[in-house]
């Protein structure tokens, strides 16, 4: 009898043994359990999930990486880039501490990344990116949150010189092939702690025909931030210069004042007849005369 | 001695081998779910290889949790009928409560936004692929103070928005429609200058509904001080942000009504910037934008001592009032910037003018680049002054409606008035009244002469041509020359005379008229002539019809092939844009050429 029960017993537990491996078996098919982190151990996996709205705009600019950085008492403890992929990532960082975060995508470099109160966000050299930041967030690392939402937002405005001339009129000019435009104290540098624009530069590109001499740059806000005792930055104004198979041809006189002061995604659209001699250095007669002649080196 | 049953360990094994026969068909039969597409907001959808997201959330049918998985993986289920949505916030999900009282409430700190799945019917043997679409059930409202001013009684912003939507439920993918409020406080060191809020709530277009807005503002010791409702409610839109900028500080605004609503899947918010062209400031003039007061401008340079002449250069567009400037001393140039192609000219508003410069001799007056509305019926009117001036000069001016005369003269002195020059030049009159007295007409009672009058380039357009455009040259002395040339006049009143130039005491008169355009209705004169001692006639027309008595010996002017109404395009609103360019008017360069176009 004893022996019988002991049987019974022992095929019973082989029983719910093997259900049981064969249950693992079915949860083991998909992923091992998610760890919740090396409770014995000073680290553990952060979740950080990028706002949908941050993954469409990426998508529609091409932005395929951002680069996370976190803080601990303004000293950097991790950082990295990422791919963006469906805007999760997961961060092994020390668990149960006081941190900050902030992520930057499309820069044109990030320098001071050790100390957060240094960290500055730069453009690429011709402006030509739009560049996201999030917020400084700050957070705990103990899992009190499913993940940290993080939204990256375009910290970018853009000035766009549009000519108004009548077209065929533009289309149909000989006396310059490109016109170098200048768009002045451009905002270039963005200082992610205090929120702020703290370099200008004056940034050129060129414009042809192809485009329909149309000429954009981004710049990070430049206007007023309303903090006490703080100097306005200077405005942004725009000079025409006009080029003849590389030989200058006209230029505006003077700077022209748009007077933009820059917002992040406000697009600044400068409307300029650039065929208007009233904007002009110098007359078109003698414009056109300059285009004329141009050197042109030959072997002898 | 005991008996050993040998059926015993038989039984035991039998019962063994049954339980063990409780192999996977016998136990529970399971399927393998193998295809899973994932959609987002109907976008095809795959999470990353190594993330350890498991999105799949399976119930049975009557709602008991049954699992949560990776869409990575292959998985197999027991047979039979499940329920079950996606997520890419697993960690949101209350599991394992049953999938029928399942509610997600809305975050109460506005931070998560959620996509979640509706769930789908799926049963074995999961011969179909599994196809789930995630929405995002979840929009930003986002509060932008458009502030430049700050206001430091308060250092916390708190948003109070009050929501008609409370929570998700799981099982048929509707939301809870109870309304709740969400509170956000935001510090600020700014005085509220540049602040700004995200607050991630569920979508309320789904239900046809809205939230508002309140905004407390909170000093230092966390005590609501102000608080300010604002006007009207807003759309949480799906996947999308609802941008409300306002002023924070406006004190007019006890209820913030003044804002504006933008979306952020529109795109950029478009700001349309027309640079001025640079200003070409002539030397010694004095720049005067339509802000300032051109009136006190011109008076203070005429008191001032240290300047010769009152130099004004005006912004092109601009509009001006002058007023009535009499007695002036100082030589007066006013000049508008030449506009650009999309620009009109700068436009001063004046009464009449008079100088009084003694025996001395003023260089010049002169008007460019204008549009001259007059308060007054004369333009200069002079009596008994005593002024001396160089050259009088239009150019380029446009003086429309001008209630009587350019030069209204009244002096009791021979040669207490005189000017060299009067020329008008480029300018088009438009509408003019002349009864009581000519355009310009000098005085019949004293030598008050204008030794050389020009008209160039230039129209006359008339309503009423009672007195001739110049005439009352009898009692001038001196040289006399006066040119008229590449000129339209044009007169809407019969029997008009155009110029009647009959000096009895000059020691000369020399009289160039050419390449000039008459035209009216009915019969008129050009010109009544006396005492001319040289002229040139050449190149003059006037239009068909018109019955015109030249007046004058030397060449006589041709007729045009069309009439006035057929040449121009409305001479009665003076508008004598010329309509075919292949009349002769056209093609000989006849006429003011700004009708030419």
């Amino acid at each position: 009898m004893r022996n019988w029960m002991t049987l019974c017993a022992a095929s019973l537990l082989a029983f719910s043994v093997a259900c049981t491996d064969k249950a693992d078996e079915l949860e083991g098919m998909a992923e091992s359990p998610y760890s919740s982190g090396s409770v014995s151990g000073q680290s553990g996996l952060v979740g950080i999930s990028l706002s949908r709205a941050s993954l469409d705009e990426f998508a529609e600019s091409g932005v395929k990486d951002i680069s996370l950085f976190v803080y601990m008492a303004d000293s950097l403890i991790y950082g990295r880039s990422y791919p963006v992929g469906d805007g999760n990532i997961q961060v092994e960082l020390p668990l149960g501490e006081n941190l900050q975060t902030f992520a930057v995508a499309n820069a044109g470099r990030i320098e001071r990344t050790d100390s957060l109160s240094k960290a500055v966000v730069y453009l690429d050299e011709l402006a030509q990116n739009e560049v996201y930041v999030s917020d400084v967030v700050g957070f705990t690392s103990d899992k009190s949150q499913p993940s940290l939402p993080l939204e990256l937002k375009r910290m970018v405005g853009r000035a766009v010189l549009q000519p108004i001339d009548d077209a065929e009129d533009l289309a149909s000019q000989t006396w310059f092939d490109r016109v170098e435009v200048t768009f002045t104290n451009i905002g270039t540098a963005y200082k992610v702690a205090e929120g702020k624009c703290v370099g200008q530069q004056d940034v050129t590109v060129s414009a042809r025909k192809e485009s329909g001499y149309v000429a954009s740059v981004y710049s990070f806000p430049t206007e007023s931030t309303g903090e006490e005792g703080e100097t306005a930055l200077p405005l942004t104004s725009v000079t025409l210069a006009y080029y003849l198979n590389n030989a200058l041809a006209n230029r505006t006189l003077g700077e022209l004042k748009t007077n933009i002061s820059f917002s992040a995604s406000k697009s600044y659209n400068v409307l300029l007849p650039i065929l208007e001699e009233g904007y002009l250095d110098k007359p078109l007669e003698k414009s056109r005369s300059a285009g004329l002649f141009s050197v042109v080196e030959s072997e002898l | 001695m005991r008996k050993k049953n040998v059926l015993h360990p038989f039984a035991g094994l039998a019962l063994l081998v049954g339980m063990m026969s409780c192999s996977e068909e016998d136990r529970y039969a399971t399927s393998v779910v193998k295809g899973i597409r994932m959609y987002i907001d109907d976008e095809e959808y795959a999470i990353n290889t190594n993330s350890s997201n498991k999105p799949l959330f399976i119930y049975k049918a009557d709602g008991e949790y049954v699992a949560n998985y990776s869409s990575l993986y292959r998985f197999q289920l027991p047979d039979g009928s499940y329920k079950i949505i996606a997520t890419t916030q697993g960690d949101s999900i209350p599991y394992p409560e049953n999938l029928n009282s399942s509610v997600i409430r809305q975050d109460p700190g506005a931070k998560q936004s959620y996509v979640i799945s509706a769930p789908v019917d799926y049963a074995s043997p999961f011969d179909s692929p599994l196809e789930l679409r995630m929405y995002t059930r979840t929009g930003v409202l986002r509060l932008k103070a458009t502030d430049r001013k700050s206001d430091r009684s308060y250092s916390t912003v708190r948003a109070v928005v009050t929501t008609p939507v409370s929570g998700f439920k799981l099982a048929d993918a509707s939301f809870v429609q109870e309304q709740t409020e969400v509170v956000r406080d935001k510090a600020t060191s700014t005085g509220g200058v540049n602040y700004t809020d995200d607050l991630v709530l569920f979508e309320t277009d789904a239900v046809g509904k809205e939230v508002s807005v309140r905004i407390d503002y909170l000093d230092k010791t966390n005590s609501v001080i102000r608080s300010k409702e604002m006007a009207g409610t807003f759309p949480v839109l799906p996947d999308d942000t609802l941008q409300i900028a306002f002023e924070l500080n406006n004190e007019d605004e006890p209820v913030i009504q003044d804002y504006v609503v933008s979306i952020a899947s529109e795109g950029w918010a478009e700001e349309d910037i027309y640079p001025d062209a640079p200003v070409r400031l002539p030397e010694g003039y004095t720049y005067v934008t339509a802000e300032e007061d051109l009136s006190a401008v011109f008076d203070r340079l005429l008191n001032d001592e240290s300047v010769d002449a009152v130099k004004l250069y005006l912004e092109a567009g601009g509009r001006y009032e002058l007023g009535r400037k009499t007695d002036f001393a100082k030589s007066v140039y006013i000049v508008g910037a030449q506009p650009l192609s999309n620009q009109e000219m700068a436009t001063v508003e004046m009464g009449n003018m008079s100088m009084n410069t003694g025996s001395a001799t003023m260089d010049a007056i002169h008007f460019e680049n204008l549009k001259i509305v007059t308060t007054d019926d004369d333009f200069f009117k002079l009596k008994n002054q005593e002024f001396h001036v160089g050259e009088i000069s239009l150019k380029n001016c446009e003086i429309r409606d001008l209630g009587c005369c350019m030069w209204y003269q009244e002096t009791n002195a021979a040669r207490q008035q005189t000017v060299g020059s009067f020329v008008i030049e480029g300018c088009r009159f438009i509408n003019l009244n002349i009864g009581k007295s000519s355009l310009i007409g000098p005085s019949t009672k004293q030598d008050a002469p204008i030794s050389n009058i020009v008209f160039r380039n230039s129209t006359f357009h008339a309503q009423t041509l009672s007195k001739p455009l110049v005439s009352g040259l009898s009692a001038m002395t001196g040289p006399l020359s006066i040119t008229i040339e590449g000129c339209t006049f044009v007169t809407l009143a019969e029997g008009s005379t155009f110029f009647d130039l009959s000096p009895k005491n000059t020691d000369s008169f020399d009289l160039i008229v050419r390449n000039n355009l008459f035209s009216g209705v009915g019969s008129g004169t050009a010109f009544s002539l006396r005492g001319v001692t040289s002229s040139a006639f050449s190149g003059n027309y006037y239009t068909n019809g018109y019955g015109l008595d030249w007046g004058a010996d030397g060449e006589a002017p041709a007729e045009t092939a069309l009439s006035m109404d057929e040449l121009f395009r409305n001479a009665a609103e003076g508008d004598m844009t010329i309509t075919d360019t292949s009349s002769e008017v056209y093609v000989n360069e006849v006429g003011d050429p700004y009708w030419r176009k």
